[in-house]
This record gives structure tokens, C-alpha cells and sequence, in this order.
């Protein structure tokens, strides 16, 4: 088994929502109070006094363990894109000043014949974790706890065989690994500072001064004992709820959390290998607009697209337009997305790479246009089977195919409002058309060309016994 | 002949009378029509105006061989804000693929924009109806058929259309004919009737 571990330095922050540069995450237990993520001149383990003292201007927020869990979740669902089983643990100690490690482990064993090779896997899990727009260490091994070890120093060399770890692990330092401070202290006191003097150390007197935990974990570290786990299965539906730190009004700033959002989105489909289709976005407000939505949530942005997508170039301009058009009547609180309907995704065309990406740029552009202009402004003229002629015609989806066109001449302009004629002028080409009796909308006319000022126009004169004598309309022009 | 006036000579900045130009173009599809424009006929990557008294005075019969061929190769072609409905059994008698065909119903301030966008995502011919455009909208406008080396077509009324423009190439059209009024490498040209 060969485990390839993610490590989430800054996963309290973002749980949070936080800025990087602002603000940090404190942990407390009993009176000690401790930040735990990076800010600036702040490291995790520092006191807060010392970190109130060190970056004044930046904000300290409180730990939200169930939102930590859940985007762990998230992020792990994004790993079974590349191997299987995967393992989302946060390796806690109860401990004053412990800093908590967030692990996503994923078995690549069997993975790499498929991915052609070490690089090639890493790479492709580089960029899924590029797309999403997260951070992470990554460390390769045979063991799970030295997996996690070697990406929390930070040694991106891969550890393939399990002989070669009490080497590679010799010189790491003890204090990176999340063990208590009851293992930890004694072993400082007698000059233990490194894992290969651990390592070295008799095994006997181990268990008799630290117990059999420490040996145990121990062995662990070094893949000779096993290390139980519970694969995370990944969710079946995309349903994320993300609370913003402070509530945004303006929509500009709306749009820096709507991509973090649509970064999960993309982790989700690329672990799922699926395209969305549908997609709401629904937004939870400070209080309640006015006009139609007397609730505090307003109106869901529905999104509609032409062919299913997974790229954030085709989800994040639409989006971006409803918003611009319809702003949020107040400041926002909370972002929702849901993916309503995904699909398979469509193959990219390999005959010509010029003209797949025209037509996705193609179809991007339409999708803008309609999310701009409105969806009823953008369609395909079909023709439908129907001798009426008002009913022989119809807007369709944009790319929609209809039936065959009919034989006899008709016109290339059609009045929506037909025009009404005070006299029926003289017409050349006449058909009598019926039909329609079992509709609201039956039919007894005939039709004919007739030119008016230099024009041609499709005339309909109706039989059907109309008392206003000789009436006619103009239902449309020869262009 | 130096080197810098063969290069304007060849880009077509320069017009040498009884001499033809290299024009790309697509032909019409009215002989006629054809016999009379250098190149024979539809400049490609520039703006054509068809200037006409009121819809269906024969614009529609005049554009339209173009769009069926080109929809039939299966590139796409867009018609931005019709006064009037196209009709789909007659675009299709035609011989238009209608699968190909985009519809958009703009408001006036923002037809000019939409068309910008469909020539540069890659639509092979727009047609535009819009009142009146000033200078810069068509200069915009040939720019981007220009780098999309495509059809714009501006569908203009009479009544707008003493206003210069730099388009490649001005038609007026009326009832079966059709008269070039101006046309970049060429003579203007009387009426000229359509085939029916």
C-alpha cells in the first residue's frame, strides 16, 4: 500500500472564512488560549498575548470544529479522483498550545499504471488542487502516520518501499509529529530530538517508561504495525452552505466567496467525474428585501446552461451577469449552492483543437448573452408539423433541430401582429388552408401573395363566415 | 515599384485603376450581382450595409444565399434584433440549417455590443438591425469582423442612410433588384436585377 497524504496547514482559516492577511484562528482549552494558523508574524502554538502583541491590527477568531469537518469532507471527496480508499482525519491532542494537523490520506497503490507514473498522478492532483483554489503539502509512503510526517516538513521526495523508511525518517524532527506531551517531554529530557534515535533506542525500556501506546504509534511511524482506518465516502449530492465572515452588500465582494464556492463545486465533479447542468445559487439575507419576498432569503439565481460544463470560465460569467442585472435588495449573510442536474460530461472534440474551442467559446458567449439579456431573448427559429401556419413555426432552444420544411412558398418575415386590411387586394398563388378544429385556435383560410407598394405580402383571408365582410390581414413578407 | 508602396498596393490601401484587387470574398449567389463586384462577391472581414425602404422590400432575398451556404457548412450565424419574426419555414425552404441560426433580441443599446461579442466568439456571418450608428460603432464593428474574418452585415432604412460610413461595401436593395452605391476596390453600379 503506498498512501499519499494532503496536508491542510491553513484549514482552521479557511473553515472560518478568513483572510490570510486579517485574521487567525485561536484554539482554547481550559484558561490557555492559542492561535493555530499563520498570520503574518503569528505562528501556531504562540499565546495569544504574544500574538495580540506581534500583529495588533489583525483579527483572532474562535475555532468552528463542524465547519472544519465539513470542508475536510469536502476537500477529501476531491481526492478520489485519484485513488481509493480515502481517509479525512484531524489529528488532535486535548493539550494546551497543540497544534491540530487536518490529513487527507488517498491509497495510490493501485492508481499509478493507471496515471502512467508517480509524476503524472501528482501533477494531475496539482492542478484539480489549482483549479480549486487550495493549499496543500503533499508527502508520499508506505505508512499512513509517515505519510502525514513527511508532509508536514514539508519533503515532497516519495518513500516507495517500506525498508527505506527508518532512513527517510531518521533525521525528521519529533516535535512534528501530533504525539502528547506526556511521550514528548521525557524524551526531550534525555536528548531525543530526532526519530532515528528514537528508532535506535531499546525497545523494552520504551515501553516501560512511555507505555505501549508510544511503541505502538512508534511502529506505526515506521510501517511495521498496521494502522486501522475509516474510509470517508463522498457525498452524492453538491449542497454547501457557506456563512460569510461579515455581510457583503456591494456585488464585486460578493464574488470572491461565490468562487470559493464554485472551487468546491469543481473538486465535486472532478471526484465524481460529472458535468452540472443545473445550477441555483441561493442567498440568505440580513433582513428581509422589499416587494415580492416578505422571508429573509432572496430570490435563488437559477442557472440554465446549453451543454454541461466543469470549467470555472463557463460557470462563473453567467453567474456573475445575474448578479450585475439583479443585485441582492440587501447585504448578504450566507451563500448556498446547489448543483440541481448534472450529467455525464461531453467528450471534447479531437478533430480539430480550433474548432472545440470554438465551440466552446461559442457556447459560452451564448450562455452570457442569455444570462445578460434575458432567456427568452436568445433562440433558434424551429418549424413545427402543423398546416397552420402561426403554429408552423417556433422558438426553440438555441441549436434545435425541427421538421422538414413544407413545399409551397411561404413568406421569410413573420408579423407578430398581423395587420389588418380594410379590402381584400388582389392575390396570385392562393391556398386554402383548415385545420385545427379540436384546438382553441381553429383555422379556415385562405392565403395569397399580394404586392403592396412595391412589397410582396402573404395575405390570409378568413372564410369562416366573418360578418364584417371582406376583411384581410398581413401575416407576413417575402424579405 | 518600391517595397513600401507593393505592400499598400497588396493590403488594398491603395486603388490603381483597371487593375483588380485580391479580395476574399464569398459569392451572392445572384449572378448578376456577382458580374458587377470586384471579387465577385461579399467582402469577407468587413461590414456590408444593405440599405432598404421597410422589412421584406427584398433584403431578406438578397442576404440570404450567403447565410444558407454558410450555415451549411456549419458554422453559426446570428441575426441581431429583427424588426420582425423570421419565419422557419421559409428560412428553411431557402435553404437555411436552421440548427445554425441564433436569434437575439437585443435592446438597441446593447445590439452593437451583443454583435462585437458573436463575431468574436466566432460567428461566420451577423446580421444587424439598428437604426443608426455613429462613426466609432462602425469602426468597431469592422474591427471585429475584420479579426474574426467574417460577414458583418448592417441592415439600414432609407431614410438613415445619407450619413457616410466606412463600410467595405453599400448595396441598396428594392423590390428584385439591387444597386451598389459604393464599394471599396470597385465602381458604383446601377441597378441590377436579382434572379426571382
Amino acid at each position: 500500500m503506498l498512501w499519499l497524504c494532503l496536508s491542510f496547514p491553513q484549514l482552521a482559516l479557511d473553515a472560518v472564512g478568513g483572510d490570510a492577511q486579517r485574521h487567525w484562528v485561536m484554539a482554547r482549552h481550559g484558561a490557555h488560549q492559542w492561535a493555530v494558523s499563520t498570520c503574518g508574524a503569528i505562528t501556531p502554538g504562540m499565546p495569544v498575548s504574544m500574538a495580540r502583541l506581534r500583529a495588533p491590527e489583525a483579527l483572532g477568531l474562535s475555532r468552528q470544529p463542524q465547519a472544519e469537518q465539513a470542508l475536510l469532507a469536502s476537500r477529501a471527496a476531491m481526492a478520489y479522483g485519484i485513488g481509493s480508499p480515502v481517509v479525512a482525519e484531524r489529528l488532535e491532542i486535548a493539550e494546551p498550545h497543540a497544534v491540530p494537523q487536518a490529513c487527507v490520506w488517498v491509497e495510490i497503490g493501485a492508481s499509478q499504471r493507471l496515471f502512467g507514473g508517480l509524476e503524472a498522478l501528482r501533477d494531475q492532483l496539482c492542478s484539480v488542487l489549482i483549479e480549486a483554489d487550495v493549499q496543500a503539502r503533499i508527502g508520499i509512503a508506505p505508512a499512513r502516520a509517515a505519510a502525514a510526517l513527511l508532509a508536514q516538513v514539508g519533503d515532497t521526495a516519495p518513500c516507495l518501499h517500506s525498508a527505506d523508511l527508518p532512513a527517510r525518517l531518521a533525521t525528521l524532527p519529533i516535535a512534528a509529529l501530533p504525539w502528547p506531551k506526556a511521550w514528548r517531554e521525557p524524551l526531550q529530557g534525555i536528548g531525543i530530538h530526532r526519530v532515528g534515535q528514537l528508532w535506535q533506542l531499546p525497545r523494552e525500556g520504551l515501553l516501560r517508561r512511555l507505555g505501549a501506546g508510544c511503541l505502538r504509534a512508534l511502529d506505526q511511524l515506521h510501517g511495521r504495525a498496521p494502522e486501522p482506518f475509516q474510509a470517508i465516502t463522498p457525498p452524492s449530492q453538491f449542497n454547501v452552505r457557506l456563512e460569510l465572515l461579515e455581510e457583503i452588500a456591494h456585488v464585486e465582494t460578493l464574488l470572491f466567496p461565490l468562487q470559493r464556492l464554485l472551487g468546491e463545486l469543481l473538486g465535486f465533479l472532478a471526484a465524481h467525474d460529472l458535468a452540472v447542468l443545473r445550477l441555483r445559487l441561493e442567498l440568505e439575507l440580513a433582513w428581509a428585501g422589499e416587494g415580492a419576498q416578505p422571508s429573509a432569503q432572496g430570490a435563488p439565481l437559477e442557472l440554465q446552461l446549453l451543454s454541461p460544463a466543469r470549467h470555472r470560465d463557463r460557470l462563473l460569467p453567467p453567474l456573475r451577469e445575474q448578479l450585475m442585472q439583479r443585485p441582492p435588495p440587501a447585504p448578504v449573510r450566507a451563500l448556498r449552492l446547489i448543483a440541481v442536474e448534472c450529467t455525464r460530461p461531453h467528450p471534447d472534440q479531437i478533430d480539430a483543437f480550433v474548432a472545440s474551442r470554438q465551440a466552446q467559446d461559442w457556447t459560452a458567449t451564448l450562455e452570457r448573452l442569455r444570462a445578460r439579456l434575458g432567456e427568452a431573448a436568445v433562440w433558434t427559429p424551429v418549424v413545427r408539423d402543423d398546416h397552420r401556419p402561426a403554429f408552423a413555426q417556433d422558438r426553440g432552444a438555441p441549436g434545435s433541430r425541427g421538421v422538414a420544411a413544407p413545399t409551397t412558398r411561404r413568406p421569410l418575415w413573420w408579423n407578430p401582429r398581423p395587420q389588418p386590411l380594410a379590402q381584400c387586394p388582389a392575390r396570385t398563388g392562393i391556398e386554402r388552408i383548415a385545420g385545427g378544429w379540436w384546438t382553441p385556435a381553429p383555422l379556415d383560410a385562405d392565403y395569397g401573395w399580394a404586392d403592396i407598394n412595391g412589397r410582396q405580402a402573404w395575405v390570409r383571408r378568413d372564410v369562416s363566415g366573418d360578418p364584417l365582410g371582406n376583411r384581410a390581414w398581413i401575416e407576413g413578407w417575402a424579405g | 515599384m518600391s517595397s513600401a508602396l507593393a505592400q499598400l498596393i497588396d493590403q488594398g490601401r491603395l486603388w490603381r485603376g483597371h487593375v483588380p484587387r485580391t479580395v476574399h470574398t464569398l459569392p451572392t449567389g445572384h449572378a448578376a450581382l456577382d458580374a458587377v463586384l470586384p471579387g465577385g462577391g461579399w467582402p469577407r472581414g468587413a461590414l456590408s450595409e444593405v440599405v432598404h425602404a421597410a422589412p421584406g422590400s427584398g433584403e431578406l432575398r438578397l442576404v440570404l444565399p450567403l447565410l444558407a451556404r454558410l450555415t451549411q457548412q456549419g458554422r453559426p450565424v446570428a441575426l441581431v434584433a429583427p424588426p420582425l419574426l423570421p419565419y422557419a419555414p421559409g428560412w428553411a425552404q431557402a435553404g437555411v440549417d436552421l440548427s445554425q441560426l441564433i436569434v437575439i433580441e437585443a435592446p438597441a443599446p446593447q445590439a452593437l455590443d451583443t454583435t462585437c461579442q458573436l463575431l468574436q466568439a466566432g460567428a461566420a456571418a451577423v446580421c444587424l438591425w439598428v437604426v443608426r450608428l455613429n462613426e466609432i460603432d462602425t469602426r468597431r464593428l469592422t474591427l471585429a469582423a475584420e479579426t474574426a474574418q467574417a460577414f458583418a452585415l448592417w441592415m439600414r432604412h432609407t431614410a438613415a442612410h445619407g450619413a457616410p460610413s466606412t463600410a467595405a461595401l453599400r448595396l441598396r436593395v428594392d423590390g428584385n433588384g439591387a444597386a451598389v452605391l459604393k464599394v471599396r476596390g470597385g465602381r458604383p453600379h446601377a441597378r441590377c436585377l436579382l434572379a426571382a
